[in-house]
């Protein structure tokens, strides 16, 4: 026999100030939970969003990204042979050698700080090959002409880059390109890329060499052949599916989701200590109460369930207030410095369903183990001396 | 004394509240300890390069793109009397792995014989020197990378460049760096590389950025605008800023961890305050009558105030004692202390964030107490008896 | 000290919200210092309040309250403050002992108003625990006393300021009769040995029996004041 629910929530409202303090406190930390983990979805979004399966990208060895690879044409010439390669319409072999440099422009926000942003010199084949890339304002830039497009995210967070504006690039950065389209690529890292012509950008940076070649196989379970092959001794570079190679990349953000965890745990731990001070005073005031309960037959199990679902009913309605006051910094764009490829990566403030799932669960665990002692207490309490004793 | 008695007893009456209250606040001013650690840590490495008197050059367009080696002459030319401006030193990344380890390093090749004079802080001994200028295949090993890797003074370990050559080279650990402010970098020479560079047909006699040592704050700013003006115009033009403004911009950049965790640290006295405050006034709930007696007595709204304030300032006052002392002692005496994080160094906990912890601890049982000692000051005997009736 | 006590026209309002609730109408009293007096009425006739008027806990919403040379209704909260501490102690029904403190400290507690030395304090605290019978329990919690021995530890509690006045507000109503009745016989004694003005608040005839004096209050006024016949009667039946 279970207590009404109603019973549990005007409880609620017999000690307002107790309840209401630990509601905000259990609040405050859903919100800094929300928030926390809605940078580093934001981040893992980005990175996971990039890779296609059926892509590879081949960087020198010995280099950790495509900002620090360079490879030679007569390197770049022995990939010609790998299997799988697949082909697009006129029969052309989908290989796209890229060349990553990078720019400085300042950051949309009150402060204007200069941003490393990457810039991609590509070929018309990117654009297929590529293929979460979509032009969605604007055009395609012209081959060898000064004109770029430039990612959603990079067009949010950085100054300058709204179609038709005119953009300082090169290594003196002496030559203006124009922007003529935006482009998106489903919230991937290369949304905060700008891309250009690749001869145009070679020319501009005095850099001919490319940095990385991306080849589309026809099938992504032909990769284990078409890398065994890359990293062999044919041809002796390096190579990964660009899953693999940006989920690597995000690695490099492990450290800030250890700290945030670390952080995380110690404050959860701290508000399970304050919401069993609450319950335990809870109990404690309603000692005759719950030996009245307890007289007129309710089981020593009705009164835990009660106290653990008013601690449940505390921490539930802070869940919820928690996360929808993370949902204010939902959308927001920041950047960091990635430190493998020292160019900016411009992400997305991202509460997703998974942020919910763990806010809700960590709500519900602090909810639960702060009520758990105290509810035993309650169970516990002796009927006949709380009804005597006033 | 009763006085003092009674605040004691007040606080071990119950004593499973007090506890799980100065867990409550014990925990979010560790949680302020650590992150203004690392805040500490990272403005004490701001401070030291600051201290230091040194110029960072980079390409004008971003700090990615190589400046031709040949700078240097034309930098030493401004001063040639070394008065004013002390040395030169370019410094070229080649980041780096060891073979089958995924960890990343980082190595910077440096011009060998300034290396010494523009960077005194890594204070190596004379014979370090010695070594340093004589071995081309010298290695100074940051002392908490070579900890992770376990390498010591006389090891031979090969390294594979990031970047040309991207060749294995093989160096010969000539210390371990015990002084420097940075622990973490590997430093080697540049000639060593360039001869990789060349035995490999890589382009030449580019470095990533110099550093330069001046000798008085004004020859600093000086030099930063002077070097500048020098390449304005070339193909190399050049952007130079004092080492604290280059650092600080890897660093606001890197997920602006100095104010992101200051905010945190506010965020947590907040949570702290709460748990306290609601203790407060539920034992405030719990004394109604008890403080009506009191009244009664002829005992002032003041004295019952002060009580009040002087039981939540000493509860926090202790919940902060441990949440401030716990990491102190822990980082001092355990291994946590050579605990290294991203871009600052040593995570260290000074004797100043534990007093400022403390200060607020103080500030939160203040906070905590405002409304039920308001309440108790407010509290008319009458009405609360009659309450109990 | 002079410490008669005398009321004059005192009225007591409550407001509750819009309401007004009167409580004492009217009322004149006068009390000579040495009185042992009872106060009887149903719940709600205004007996407590009338109490809590006296020991400067509340102020008439119009009359006057002279106690001795003080005139209540004239002083502020801060001045009823210092002034309760010199001049009345305070009995209450459910004891209201510190239940951290032990019997002699709380007894001490009101002495801390004084400046006293700890010695003298000592002494006093003593003398009074002493007067109540209870200086072997000195160093008890009132959790180890049973409640005759916690009122007995409030009673000393009020005397130890040597108060002129004693205000008791049911001091016997969670007591049993055995227990009730060595809490009246110590107030008796209070009264006669040292002098002391007592009023008791009380709806148990029995215990109004001992005073010398029953007031009996209705609705806000004063009933009946009859001056205890029986009071010989019953202290020869003991």
């Amino acid at each position: 026999m279970a207590l009404p629910l109603s019973y549990n929530w005007r409880n609620l409202f017999v000690r307002k100030l107790s309840t209401g303090l630990t509601f905000l406190l259990v609040t405050v930390v859903v919100f800094v939970l929300a928030v926390l983990l809605s940078f580093s979805e934001g981040i893992r979004a980005s990175l996971a969003a990039t890779g296609s399966p059926r892509n590879i990208i081949v960087l020198k060895p010995g280099s950790t990204s495509e900002s620090t690879s360079v490879l030679t044409p007569e390197e770049t010439n022995r990939l010609v042979q790998t299997p799988g390669i697949a082909q697009d319409a006129h029969g052309r072999l989908m290989i796209s050698h890229e060349l990553c440099v990078q720019t400085s422009i300042p950051r949309r926000d009150a402060k204007g700080n200069l941003a490393n942003v990457a810039v991609r010199g590509v070929d018309e084949v990117a654009f297929d090959l590529h293929e979460v890339v979509r032009i969605v304002e604007g055009r395609r830039f012209e081959p060898g002409t000064q004109e770029v497009v430039v990612g959603r995210a990079a067009q949010q967070r950085y100054a300058n880059l709204a179609l038709g504006d005119e953009i300082a690039l090169g290594r003196l950065l002496n030559r203006r390109f124009r922007v003529v389209g935006v482009f998106e690529a489903g919230g991937s890292a290369m949304e905060s890329e700008i891309w250009a012509p690749r001869t145009i950008v070679a020319d501009a940076y005095n850099r001919h060499l490319s940095s990385s070649v991306v080849l589309r196989l026809e099938d992504a379970a032909l990769a284990g052949p078409a890398m065994d092959y890359i990293n062999g001794p044919a041809v002796n570079l390096e190579s990964k599916t660009e899953v693999a190679y940006y989920k690597d990349l995000s690695s490099k953000t492990r450290e800030i989701v250890i700290l945030t965890t670390v952080l995380i745990t110690i404050m959860g731990i701290g508000a399970v200590f304050a919401v069993a001070n609450t319950m335990y005073a809870a109990v404690d005031s309603r000692r005759r109460e719950i030996a009245m309960l307890r007289t007129i037959g309710f089981s020593k199990r009705s009164i835990m369930i009660a106290f653990v679902v008013e601690s449940l009913l505390i921490c539930g309605l802070a869940c919820v207030v928690g996360l929808a006051a993370s949902l204010s910094f939902h959308g927001q764009r920041q950047d960091y410095l990635s430190n493998a490829t020292w160019t900016v990566l411009a992400y997305e403030l991202k509460v997703t369903p998974r942020t919910v799932l763990t806010a809700l669960a960590l709500a519900m665990i602090v909810g639960v183990i702060g009520a758990l002692a105290p509810a035993l207490r309650a169970a516990r309490t002796q009927v006949i001396e709380a009804l005597r004793k006033a | 004394m009763l006085r003092l008695t009674y605040l004691y007893r007040n606080l071990t009456r119950n004593r499973l509240r007090t506890g799980l209250t100065l867990a409550a606040v014990a925990l979010p001013i560790m949680i302020y300890v650590l992150s203004m650690a690392v805040v500490d840590g990272v403005e004490r490495f701001l401070e030291n390069s600051a201290k230091q008197l040194r110029l960072a050059v980079t390409q004008k367009a971003s700090i990615v793109n190589p400046l031709p080696a040949g700078h240097r002459p034309k930098i030493e030319a401004l001063d040639p009397t070394r008065t004013r401006l002390i040395s030169v030193c370019g410094l070229r990344w080649i980041g780096g792995k060891i073979e089958r380890d995924p960890r990343p390093l980082s190595t910077l090749g440096v011009d060998h014989d300034t290396f010494a004079a523009t960077f005194p802080d890594y204070r190596l001994t004379p014979e370090e020197l010695d070594v340093w200028a004589r071995d081309r295949r010298a290695l100074i090993a940051g002392r908490a990378t070579a900890r992770q890797f376990g390498w010591k003074v006389g090891d031979r370990v090969t390294i594979h460049p990031s970047v040309p050559p991207y060749i294995p080279m093989e160096f010969n650990i000539i210390s371990t760096a015990e002084d420097a402010e940075d622990p973490i970098t590997l430093i080697c020479r540049l000639d060593y590389i360039e001869e990789r560079l060349k035995e490999e047909g890589w382009a030449q006699g580019l470095v990533n950025f110099f550093f330069v040592k001046c000798a008085t704050k004004a020859d600093v700013d000086y030099y930063t605008v002077a070097i500048d003006e020098l390449f304005a115009g070339s193909t190399h033009e050049t952007k130079t800023q004092d080492e604290k403004a280059f650092m600080n911009e890897f660093i606001t950049q890197q997920f602006d961890l100095p104010r992101n965790l200051t905010i945190l640290a506010g965020v947590t006295v907040f949570v702290a305050v709460m748990a306290a405050a609601n203790t407060m006034s539920m034992n405030f709930r719990d004394r109604t009558s008890e403080i009506a007696t009191l009244k009664s007595m002829g005992f002032s709204s003041r004295f019952v105030f002060t009580q009040i304030q002087a039981e939540s300032l000493l509860l926090c006052t202790i919940g902060g004692l441990i949440g401030a002392l716990g990491p102190y002692i822990a980082f001092m005496h355990t291994r946590l202390g050579n605990l290294t994080v991203p871009l600052i160094q040593h995570l260290e906990i000074s004797p100043t964030v534990v007093l400022e912890a403390l200060a607020i601890s103080v500030l939160i049982g203040i906070i905590a107490a405002v409304w039920p000692s308001w309440l108790a000051m407010r509290m008319k005997v009458v009405t609360a008896l009659r309450s109990l009736e | 000290m002079n410490a008669d006590i005398e009321l004059r026209d005192v009225y007591k309002v409550y407001r509750k919200g819009r309401i007004e609730i009167p409580v004492l109408e009217g009322l004149n009293l006068q009390i000579t210092e040495g009185e042992f007096v009872a106060m009887m009425g149903p719940s709600g006739s205004g007996k407590s309040t009338l109490l809590h008027l006296m020991g400067g806990l509340d102020v008439p919403t119009a009359g006057s309250v002279r106690i001795g040379d003080a005139r209540l209704e004239t002083m502020n909260e801060q001045e009823l403050t210092a002034w309760r501490s010199r001049h009345v102690g305070f009995i209450f029904q459910l004891y209201h002992l510190v239940p951290v403190l032990t019997a002699a400290e709380n007894v001490e507690l009101p002495l801390l108003l004084f400046h006293m030395s700890a010695s003298e304090r000592k002494e006093r605290v003593a003398t009074a625990l002493e007067v109540v019978g209870l200086a072997d329990r000195m160093d008890h919690r009132p959790n180890q006393l049973s409640g005759g021995q916690e009122q007995r530890v409030a009673i000393a509690r009020a005397i130890v300021t040597d108060p002129d006045v004693i205000l008791a507000d049911e001091p016997t109503g969670d007591l049993d009769a055995k227990t009730s009745l060595e809490i009246l016989n110590l107030l008796n004694l209070l009264n006669t040995e040292f002098g002391k003005t007592i009023l008791m608040v009380t709806h148990d005839p029995k215990a109004a029996a001992h005073a010398k004096r029953v007031l009996h209050l209705n609705k806000g006024v004063l009933e009946r004041d009859e001056m205890n016949g029986l009071f010989e009667a019953t202290e020869a039946s003991i």
